[in-house]
């Protein structure tokens, strides 16, 4: 073997053995690695969306937004992340706001390496008596309708939007304020370009009552009208436009009077959801209507109403289920209450169609 | 452009290699007890960092990035680092006889300076990209020259002042290291 | 290398007399950038431990095979595939370390005393020896590092490893967990040390 071949073959066979070593190695820590990333980020998201019990991610424009739902499904809240540069070093933080945008709920303070003993404060105090966390969590339900800002040596206003800067680091405590502004002037936007993001998805039936709506409970962005004595609830979005309308659909079920709450899409060719509101049909077998303890998915029945298709004007009894040509099962022991709840709609639905189209705009 | 003129100034002066960062230690206390000779140390280190950012910048790029090779990163950047070195060192042997006199000693040397992989890594790290790279690296060499010269610059004038006899040497150095490293860090916050 | 010492012998050199930050002056950038804390220069110092023990070991048993003409190459390969093992296992198992060590993890490749080990020991002794020498470089490392990340964090923030020990009165000295911090307290420790050395021989 000559000289060069040799120097060749130990070199290669170390570059080998050295990228197959660190192949292996990669397998083995890169779910680890990653999986703590996640949980960084997960612990952060529930910190800054409380009561959310599930977190969608989504991305608009290569910005990541998170929607933060409640156990009915309902947005309870958006996150998204703020990234800048701070006094001397960049700064990630994530922001957990009231899904009007309008109210920060919650930030946290994902990377700093800020100066240490001052700058850090705006993670943590570790010098602190009361509040090692006092500066982030002046963010907690600070009113964010207009930019926010800061004060020094004074009582800062939380309905204006005002925090504290932090003494000493001054320069650190605007850049995380100059930070949120700016991301959450993106985020607007982005939710403005995109205006299927809704406010709210129908409305909780909290605000129904036994006459019809409460007015003192109406949701933000939610509408109250009146026309040709019929009520609806309009629930808007972003730009202002009608997203979902609400009413209340009553009839006679087998045993007794049906209440329904109807949500349906401005145009009234597709119902959002159903809830019932009021029934006292037969015990085990009527009631089936709203949990079928027969079937594992108990709330089937209902379930099938979701986006189901009405423009031709009926819903149909059919054997198999068809969203899209307006189609129900019915539910074997409980025919009469299942169809009585169809009927119910039917009739509604064609009655507050008219009256809606028909109302007059001013 | 402002943005390329903020990112030379901050690698240059606020976030100077060798006084905030730490990197390029060992060559910034052991060549620098003359000015001509630090001048020289530091353009040959502008030179290789430079060359080096717009490399390491292509490599993460389409070979570790585009084959999903990341957990080879430090290996491939220092082996690409001391082959250019070698490189740079034959072609400036060969091309220019004084070049080579000037910074010929000075390059094997720069192969384990960390300040060079450290721009590597950084440059990664940063998300820039390829103007912003060679802009980074060059103003990353910049710092360490200024560094390094300045550095030379006092101790020169030391040579006449009475030292405590334990504290010559890399002591003093790096006590006035701290000194200078006090006053760069009235430029943080600059950008 | 041309006096064989006993093994304690070249154990105990790397703690002192060739303490490489006091003595020899390597190894100084993350010496002085991860010291801001004593946990953080604790855990360089293991990382250094691994990196240099486990590489003298790999170049010590290949010494025969290596030619001379491409052994830097060679030893940089090797250095750099146990840098890159620690790295992933800091952020695999200790993210919270791995956070704080940053980009001077990687840097560990080009940190001098593990080259130069390879270089001036692993590669002309038996594996056993080059162990020992190792262990001692790494572990003389790591006493420093420890020791100057405590200095800093107490003078700094009033803790060692987290724990109170300055009075609550006692102001903190900001600079000393800042970049100034870290050259005056380096710089001081080895004019002690060549003092105590002198101490010592004469």
């Amino acid at each position: 073997m000559t000289k060069s071949y040799r120097l060749i073959l130990v070199l290669t066979a170390t570059a080998i053995l050295s990228g197959l070593l660190l192949s292996f190695l990669n397998i083995h820590t890169l779910p680890l690695i990653e999986a703590y990333q996640k949980q960084v980020l997960n612990d952060a998201l529930s910190g800054v969306l409380p009561g959310s019990v599930k977190i969608e991610e989504k991305i608009f424009d290569n910005q990541q937004l998170y929607f933060g739902y409640n156990q009915k499904q309902q947005l309870q809240g958006i996150a998204f992340l703020a990234e800048g540069n701070g006094f001397q070093s960049k700064l990630r933080i994530l922001v957990g706001m009231d899904p009007g945008l309008s109210t920060i709920t919650k930030i946290k303070i994902l990377e700093q390496k800020e100066t240490p003993g001052l700058g850090t404060k705006i993670e943590s105090d570790p010098s602190s008596k009361t509040d090692v966390e006092w500066f982030p969590n002046q963010f907690d339900k600070l009113n964010a309708g207009k930019s926010l800002s800061y004060v020094k040596n004074q009582k800062p206003d939380k309905s204006a939007g005002e925090i504290m800067a932090i003494t000493g680091a001054t320069i650190s405590s605007k850049a995380v304020i100059d930070i949120i502004n700016a991301a959450l002037q993106n985020t607007r936007k982005i939710l403005s370009n995109h205006t299927d993001l809704s406010i709210a998805e129908c409305t909780d039936d909290a605000v129904f009552n036994e006459e019809g709506f409460d007015p003192q409970l109406l949701p933000r962005g939610a509408e109250m009208i009146k026309t040709d004595n019929k009520i609806f609830l309009l629930n808007k979005d972003r730009q202002g436009a009608v997203s979902d309308v609400s009413f209340i659909a009553s009839g006679e079920g087998f045993q007794s009077t049906l209440k329904i709450v109807v949500c349906m899409n401005s145009d009234f060719t597709r119902i959002k959801s159903l809830e019932i509101l009021e029934q006292d049909e037969t015990p085990g077998w009527g009631t089936r209507v709203i949990s079928d303890t027969t079937r594992t998915d108990e709330q089937w029945f209902l379930k099938q109403f979701q986006n189901l298709n009405v423009a031709t004007g009926t819903i149909r009894v059919g054997a198999t289920a068809n969203r899209q040509d307006g189609i129900v099962q019915t539910i074997s022991g409980a025919t009469i209450s299942s169809e009585a709840i169809i009927n119910i709609l039917n009739v509604a639905i064609k009655e507050y169609r008219a009256a809606y189209l028909n109302r007059k705009v001013n | 452009m402002t943005n390329l003129l903020m990112i030379f100034i901050s690698a240059v002066i606020v976030n100077n290699y060798v006084l905030v960062n730490f990197l390029g230690i060992c060559p910034f206390v052991g060549v620098s007890k003359k000015i001509a000779q630090s001048l020289s140390m530091g353009m040959a280190t502008t030179f290789v960092m430079t060359l080096t950012a717009a490399v390491a910048w292509l490599i993460n790029r389409y070979i570790l990035e585009g084959l999903n090779l990341q957990f080879l990163q430090t290996v491939s950047f220092i082996l690409v680092i001391a082959s250019l070195v070698q490189l740079v060192e034959m072609f400036i042997k060969k091309v220019s006889k004084p070049l080579y006199d000037a910074l010929g000693i000075f390059l094997p040397l720069i192969t384990t300076n960390c300040a060079i992989l450290g721009v590597a890594l950084f440059l990664v790290l940063k998300e820039y990209n390829f103007i912003e790279s060679i802009i980074f690296g060059f103003g990353a060499g910049a710092g360490f020259t200024l560094a390094i010269v300045i550095m030379a610059g006092i101790r020169e004038e030391l040579e006449l002042a009475d030292v405590p006899e334990y504290f010559k040497g890399g002591s003093i150095t790096m006590i006035i290291a701290g000194c200078l490293a006090l006053a760069f860090m009235g430029f943080s916050g600059l950008i | 290398m041309a006096t064989k010492k006993s093994y304690a012998g070249e154990f105990l050199k790397g703690l002192w007399d060739e303490n490489p930050v006091l003595r020899m002056q390597l190894g100084l950038c993350p010496t002085l950038a991860v010291t801001n804390s004593a946990i953080n220069g604790f855990s360089m110092g293991l990382a250094v431990i691994f990196t240099l023990v486990m590489s003298s070991t790999i170049i010590s048993l290949a010494r025969n095979i290596i030619p001379k003409e491409v052994r830097i190459p060679t030893f940089i390969i090797v250095i750099a595939t146990f840098v890159t093992i620690a790295d992933k296992m800091l952020a695999a198992y200790f993210p919270d370390i791995s956070k704080a060590l940053g980009p001077f993890v990687p840097l560990i490749v080009v940190n001098c005393i593990i080259m130069g080990r390879q270089e001036a020991f692993a590669s002309k002794n038996p594996v056993g020896r080059a162990i020992i020498d190792a262990l001692g470089m790494s572990i003389g490392f790591t006493i420093t590092l420890t020791i100057l990340g405590s200095i800093r964090e107490l003078l700094g923030v009033g803790t060692i490893f987290a724990v109170q020990i300055m009075p609550s009165s006692f102001e903190p000295w900001m600079v000393m967990v800042l970049q100034p911090g870290a050259f005056l307290t380096l710089g001081l420790m080895i004019g002690v040390a060549n003092w105590i050395n002198a101490r010592r021989t004469k």
